[in-house]
């Protein structure tokens, strides 16, 4: 499909999302070269993009891409904690409830922060999201529905409960 | 609790809004947007024209490389496996050792299935001949009517079929032919044997040699004393036992008497047999041989007139050269004629004495002879029969072992295939990846 889109068009669109995506997954010293690899893969696949929307396929590719980073590492795929992490901001209070999130976040498993990621934070339906983890709509919703159940009782047991009213 | 929409239950407790909040703070910086640009960029410029020549040569080093990179993938597949079942995989493990054994025995099963219908096969070629056998001879001899008296001439009943009465009007035609041979048998060389012998007619019908069988299976109460009972009677009638013979066991004994009884008592004897038990099965048979009898006296008369033709000759001879010449055709019709005489008594015997076999069997007694009652088992035997078992036990656990081995090796086609078809999966996605 010939969208008529420039290099810079993609990137500018899809560029949050990507960074987003990897940089809770990979480890800080590579995640430059990671979403790098990532924008060139979704450019070069392009022409053979067949959909309506970028971000859902985009994202697939990113999710392939950092399957094959941890299989060729040997590494398990695991969510990077906030000590690795800067934040921009540090307003003291809302640090101290990120670097819980964070925290509760590494301790949920990949799937579980794979969910909440596609379908709360990048906003994709659950068939988008289904399709990118190879598994049912029904699979989607019930890992949601209980990656909010860990995440509650993770993110309360780091004594931050109040965290919530932010 | 029924499920809601899962995105209302991440409202609840703010958590849909920490989580946004969370992810807006990860974003990248704006030098680190443009640098991660710049690196997309030469990513871009440096593969496809640094590459793609390039990649020709590398091609088959890549797809080399391709290669142990599966089977590591497939070591890895089964370790994700482990990983992810654990001890689960015991049941599928178990499913396959299973469906192994069921193969193992499958092959068994169907062989000896085989080979228990190649018997019955080869059993119905059999009868085949047999019935033949029968058909013929009585197409040959006419009707053997079983218990038929040597009243009747078989041959000559209303029940014999066209084609026997083929047989025996033929017969009849070579019967004057034999008339004549025997009247004029003084004169007759020995190739008159061609001639087809037929029975001398006494008052117009012939006297029919029949041997008679007679299987018997009697019930009795006590076999010795049934045994010592046909003893003496068959002795009685001027029989003889042929062949006896008794087995007795604490709960069951049983007897088998072969006995030759005159053929003109035989019906006597079968009338004194339900005194001696409850009769179960009872089986008379004759065969008729008279064809062959009469056919061996036929040849027999000839041999004897060629004999007498030969002293005669020998009388007349005057040199020792003319004796020694008629001597040695003499000794070799001695030869013959002895042969058949032997052959015609035992006809005689066979005709004279039927056969019966006697088969005793005891009343199932209800009263059980309890024999021996104190057989305790020895302790050395026991410890010996506990060695024996876990012996038995160990060797069973690696049949079975076995078996699931063996199964094992049934399904590797399968399994290959399965691989195959997998690595083949593998490859075409890969190859569609890097398209």
């Amino acid at each position: 499909m010939d969208t008529g889109l420039s290099f810079e068009d993609i990137y500018e669109e899809l560029f949050p999302s990507i960074y987003r995506f990897v940089r809770v997954r990979i480890p800080k010293s590579d995640v430059e070269d990671v979403a790098a690899e990532i924008m060139v893969k979704v450019w070069r696949a392009l022409p053979s993009f067949r959909g309506l929307s970028l971000k859902p396929w985009a994202l697939r590719i990113a999710y392939h891409h950092i399957a094959d980073y941890y299989r060729n590492h040997k590494r398990v795929p695991k969510v990077i904690p906030l000590e690795e992490m800067s934040l921009g901001s540090d307003h003291s209070e809302q640090w101290l409830t990120l670097l819980s999130v964070s925290q509760a976040l590494a301790k949920l498993s990949p799937n579980h922060v794979t969910v909440i990621q596609l379908r709360l934070v990048e906003g994709l339906s659950a068939s988008e999201t289904a399709g990118i983890l190879g598994i049912t709509r029904e699979a989607v919703d019930s890992l949601l529905y209980r990656a909010k159940k860990s995440f509650r009782i993770l993110y309360q047991g780091f004594g931050t409960a109040g965290g919530g009213q932010i | 609790m029924k499920k809601k929409d899962p995105i209302s239950l991440w409202q609840e407790d703010g958590d849909l809004s920490l989580m946004n909040i969370f992810f807006q703070g990860v974003g990248a910086s704006l030098e680190e947007k443009e640098r991660i640009k710049q690196l997309a960029l030469v990513k871009l410029a440096e593969e496809p024209l640094g590459s793609k020549t390039a990649e020709r040569g590398a091609m088959t080093e890549k797809r080399f490389a391709g290669l142990i990179f599966w089977v590591l993938g497939i070591a890895g597949f089964f370790k994700s496996l482990w990983w992810r079942w654990r001890w689960k995989l015991a049941l599928p493990v178990a499913l396959v050792a299973l469906v192994g054994i069921g193969l193992g025995i499958m092959p068994n099963i169907l062989s000896r299935g085989m080979s228990m219908n190649q018997p019955q096969m080869s059993a119905a070629i059999r009868v085949a001949p047999d019935t033949r056998g029968i058909t013929f001879r009585s197409a040959g001899a006419g009707s053997a009517a079983p218990g038929g008296g040597v009243t009747g001439n078989g041959a000559y009943n209303d029940k014999v079929q066209p084609q026997a009465k083929a047989a025996t009007s033929s017969s009849d035609g070579a019967h004057s032919n034999t008339q004549q041979s025997v009247a004029n048998s003084n004169s007759l060389g020995p190739q008159n044997n061609l001639v087809t012998a037929s029975p001398p007619v006494t008052d117009g019908h012939v006297e029919r040699k029949l041997v008679q069988n007679l299987d018997v299976t009697l019930q009795v109460a006590q076999v010795d004393k049934a045994v010592e009972q046909i003893t003496g009677q068959v002795s009685q009638l001027g029989g003889y036992i042929v062949d006896a013979q008794q087995n007795s066991s604490d709960s069951n004994s049983s007897g088998r008497l072969l006995v030759k009884i005159p053929t003109g008592r035989l019906d006597e004897f079968r009338g004194k047999i339900p005194a001696l038990g409850k009769v179960l099965n009872q089986h008379l048979t004759s065969n008729d041989i008279t064809d062959q009898y009469y056919d061996t006296q036929t040849r027999l008369r000839s041999w004897e007139a060629e004999e007498e033709r030969y002293l005669v000759i020998l009388k007349q001879a005057k040199t020792v050269d003319e004796v020694l010449k008629v001597e040695g055709p003499l000794g070799n019709m001695r030869v013959q004629i002895e042969q058949l005489k032997g052959q015609i008594k035992l006809f005689d015997n066979q005709v004279d004495f039927s056969t019966i076999s006697l088969q005793l069997v005891p009343v199932a007694n209800p009263n059980l002879k309890v024999t021996d009652p104190w057989q305790p088992v020895a302790w050395s035997k026991t410890w010996r029969s506990i060695q024996d078992a876990f012996l038995k036990t160990i060797s069973g656990t690696w049949n079975i072992l076995n078996y699931g081995l063996v199964g094992l090796g049934y399904i590797s086609p399968y399994v290959t295939v399965l691989v195959l078809v997998w690595l083949a999966y593998r490859f075409w996605l890969r190859w569609r990846h890097k398209e």
